[in-house]
């Protein structure tokens, strides 16, 4: 089992380059993170398919049964139940800045659709990656989200100025795909379509909840109200309906810069003081378990966040990066120190522990300069970085 | 099952007893997680579950996750609208699940080491109890998915079951239910109380000529539930020495914020909330089909010949805007519900979009009923910030003017703020009665209706149309 001190990287880097390790913990009956063995990983173990050197390396898509890593943005590889399905896929040349990002989604069977940037749609059919022949006169799709219900929801991509951001919304992904290929016939149209002002620049889903951050710092949320996941108020006669995007005015005034959600859980990062916020269900509808933190929190009520106040030393570090598995959450700090709390029924926390759960925020020790976390369901990949001079 | 040929046979006779006895035990449970798994093979699954795709992979070597994903996936939609593929997935899962806690338990007992070892992380045994773990699993797997495609097979498990689990010790718990006889009500609007026993032609004439409730004394007098279910021990009898869940409504109202509804054990539900004098909180096993659920119960009540009788079709205006009255089914038999709690369990006023006869065994309950033609005086509630439809519930919460009717310390302040929140009202015509063990009471479709048990009380509805 590799370990990562701040002095010893697992493996060593070629001196004068920028080299990425990954590095994952968690559910791995399918083989999706350790393609040796179907035991869960209940410590951080770098991916072997991971090991070329210099090349940036990233997860496209962390799913329930397989992910898809990339190599310097092109390259593609999936591990686990969906291999060898999407076998080094290659994709077009992407943008790297702002709506340009590759935005992949998938349900417990794996990848469904993603879209690079280029405003075309892809959507996995017969174990083959297809978008439409017409792409160009068709919509030109900026991200897309799939929520646990099989909801789903698009950004358009914006023209150069326009500060008008459109969602289109519907009940499945086929219902999307069939939209796409004709969204001429009225038989096609969305399930909804929101307006709302500025550009987009991320939008992800939950269980039953999509979540929407702008470039302006703004967050914007809607879907089923059931868990109080939305984090704002939402009955019969005040506010906007849960159905539609509201904006969360809890974190009004703040400028968010990063989001991310998963089951009921969603949480925002302010870039300026590295804060970090989290709203929704202290523990999934089914648990024992909860998180401390958000335990006294009123429904739709925004909590902000302090990772190590529970062990008693310092201020709360300077958060650069967050991620959101169906009932985990795992923060980077400015130092690349990662900290973690919820659910570890498949050692996704990679706590070395075989507890189920945990409440309070534990710092991975064994993890150092890490640079970005990334969390499937069940699962946390980290990215470490090894920049030597 | 390779470790069976040693264990049997010559070698164990020269087993202490204890251990022998150990060894048959592990023999059951084995041989029951067989049962589980052949009746999984052999039995066709549900229609849809194919759907599920990946999750099914994990069915034999890790039920436990593809338990957790149905869980999330039947959280993930309101209720109805939960795709059959995943209540299936969840009910055949949870079979998975009680078949690998069994094989765990048989290597436990025994001392199969390698077993223990490889199934512990995969069987997690909540508070140490396997046997109260298994019929939860079970419970679970039957109620929340509310899929029915296993129902013989997990009938005949919950049988087998019976004779596997240790006797429960019932210390504590007496042999009757400490139920105290209310005083008489004094009303000017009682409803009416029918002193014999309606036949069916007695009943559809009161059906087809007054529409109004009706009391009908002596009306249980053949049912076996009228003394048995007097005993707390005969319920935990029943109910695998308690340790079958149960859904229980704790809380003062449904209406009210923090009310919510657990599925625990029914020896919890017994000694937490039905037996103490003075429970902290109210809990109320409610509107829950537990003859279907535990069908020895059945034996001990008999469908009223009432529930065979034709109502009239409704024509007034007010009956016919019964809340979901649009989307009920003609039914082909009625719907029975049991209502067990502890003295001071209330149901807000609220309408049922059937015919219904309600059958009190034990203890009393007050019952006061508004016609139909009053809705507009009772405020009936929107949507709620949850979205679900409470048009059936309306918003006067008449508890404290049911205190000031029984005579007992009620809330002048309180009774003013609703006379003032909702002034229509106090106008509104009602009947009241306090409904007696033994007694059925006839609640037309369409009225309004609030019950407050005034002592332990035990009663089962039927409804139909």
């Amino acid at each position: 089992m590799a370990e990562v001190r701040k002095d010893e990287p697992a493996h060593a880097g070629n001196v004068g380059t920028q080299q990425f390790l990954l590095y994952a913990a968690g559910f791995n009956a399918f083989s999706q993170l350790d393609a040796s063995h179907t035991h869960d990983l209940r410590s951080f173990a770098p991916l072997s398919v991971a090991a070329e050197k210099e090349q940036e390396i990233d997860v496209v898509f962390a799913g329930w049964c397989s992910n898809i890593l990339s190599w310097n943005r092109k390259l593609w590889r999936s591990i686990g139940a969906q291999n060898p399905i999407i076998e080094a896929h290659t994709l077009s040349p992407v943008n790297e800045t702002g709506s340009g990002q590759c935005c992949a989604v998938g349900d417990h069977n794996g990848l469904r659709a993603y879209t690079d940037g280029s405003g075309a749609l892809y959507w996995l059919a017969d174990k083959k990656l297809l978008t439409s022949g017409h792409a160009e006169e068709g919509p030109q799709i900026g991200q897309i989200a799939l929520a646990g219900n099989e909801r789903v929801a698009m950004t358009f991509k914006a023209a150069a100025g326009s500060q008008m951001c459109h969602v289109v919304e519907f009940e499945d992904v086929s219902k999307a795909v069939a939209w796409y290929q004709d969204p001429s016939d009225p038989k096609l149209r969305p399930a909804a379509h929101h307006m709302l002002h500025g550009r987009a620049k991320r939008l992800l889903a939950g269980t039953a909840t999509f979540l929407l951050l702008m470039e302006g710092g703004e967050v914007y949320s809607w879907g089923d109200p059931r868990q109080q996941s939305l984090g704002r108020t939402v009955t019969a006669r005040i506010g906007i309906p849960p159905h539609i995007p509201g904006a969360i005015e809890a974190l009004g005034g703040l400028k968010i810069t990063k989001i991310a959600c998963g089951g009921w859980l969603n949480a925002a990062l302010a870039g300026e003081d590295g804060a970090l916020y989290l709203w929704g269900a202290a523990s999934k509808p089914s648990s024992r378990h909860s998180i401390r933190c958000m335990q006294e929190a009123e429904p739709g009520e925004v909590v902000l966040v302090d990772v190590v106040r529970s062990r008693g030393h310092g201020d709360s570090p300077h958060l650069v990066d967050v991620a959101v598995g169906d009932a985990h959450v795992v923060a980077v700090t400015v130092a690349g120190e990662v900290y973690a709390i919820g659910d570890n029924g498949n050692g996704q926390l990679g706590l070395r522990s075989e507890d189920d759960f945990f409440e309070d925020w534990q710092e991975v020790e064994q993890l150092r300069r890490v640079k970005r976390v990334v969390c499937g369901p069940k699962s946390t990949f980290v990215v470490v970085g090894t920049s030597s001079t | 099952m390779s470790d069976e040929g040693e264990t049997r046979g010559t070698k164990r006779k020269h087993l202490p007893d204890e251990t022998r006895a150990r060894f048959i035990l592990g023999d059951n449970l084995e041989h029951l997680s067989c049962i589980i798994y052949k009746g999984l093979e052999e039995g066709v699954p549900g229609k849809t579950i194919m759907q599920c795709g990946a999750p099914l992979d994990l069915l034999y070597t890790r039920p436990r996750d593809a338990l957790e994903l149905a869980l999330d996936k039947l959280n993930a939609y309101p209720f109805a609208d939960v795709p059959a593929h995943w209540r299936e997935l969840y009910e055949e899962a949870s079979l998975y699940q009680a078949a690998m806690i069994l094989k765990y338990r048989a290597a436990v007992e025994r001392g199969r080491r390698n077993i223990i070892e490889r199934l512990r992380p995969r069987v997690r045994i909540e508070g140490g109890d396997w046997t109260q773990e298994i019929v939860a699993v079970l419970d679970r797997g039957m109620q929340l998915s509310g899929a029915t495609g296993r129902k013989k097979l997990y009938e005949n498990v919950f049988q087998q079951l019976e004779s596997l689990f240790p006797e429960k010790t019932l210390n504590g718990i007496p042999a009757a239910f400490h139920t105290v006889t209310p005083c008489d009500l004094a009303t000017e609007q009682p409803v009416t109380l029918s002193r014999e026993v309606l036949g069916l032609i007695g009943f559809q004439h009161w059906l087809d000529n007054e529409r109004r409730p009706l009391i009908i004394a002596g009306a249980l007098a053949e049912w076996p539930a009228t003394q048995l279910w007097k005993d707390p021990r005969y319920l935990l009898g029943l109910t695998l020495g308690g340790r079958r869940l149960v859904p229980v409504e704790v809380g003062r109202l449904y209406t009210d914020d923090d009310w919510g509804q657990r599925l625990i054990p029914f020896h919890s539900f017994m000694t937490d909330y039905l037996l103490p004098e003075h429970p902290t909180e109210i809990g109320y096993l409610a509107q829950h089909d537990l003859f279907d659920h535990i069908p020895a119960l059945k034996a001990d009540v008999i469908t009223p010949d009432y529930c065979w009788t034709t109502p009239p079709i409704s024509e007034d205006e007010a009956t016919l805007k019964t809340a979901g009255l649009g989307t009920v089914q003609q039914l082909d038999e009625p719907l029975v519900n049991a209502w067990l709690g502890p003295s001071g369990t209330r149901t807000p006023l609220h309408t049922d979009p059937y015919h219904n006869i309600l059958c009190q065994v034990i203890g009393f309950k007050y019952v006061r009923l508004y016609p139909p033609a009053e809705t507009a005086c009772l405020y009936p509630q929107g949507i709620d910030d949850k979205g679900v439809n409470m048009e059936n519930t309306s918003q006067v919460d008449i508890s404290h003017h049911a205190a000031r009717a029984l005579g007992r310390d009620w809330d002048p302040d309180a009774v003013r703020v609703i006379e003032e929140q909702f002034p229509k009202f106090a106008e509104a015509r009602y009947e009241e009665a306090i409904l007696k063990p033994g007694e059925c009471l006839y609640v037309p479709l369409g009225w309004w209706h609030y019950v407050e048990s005034l002592s332990t009380s035990f009663s089962v509805s039927f409804w139909w149309n």
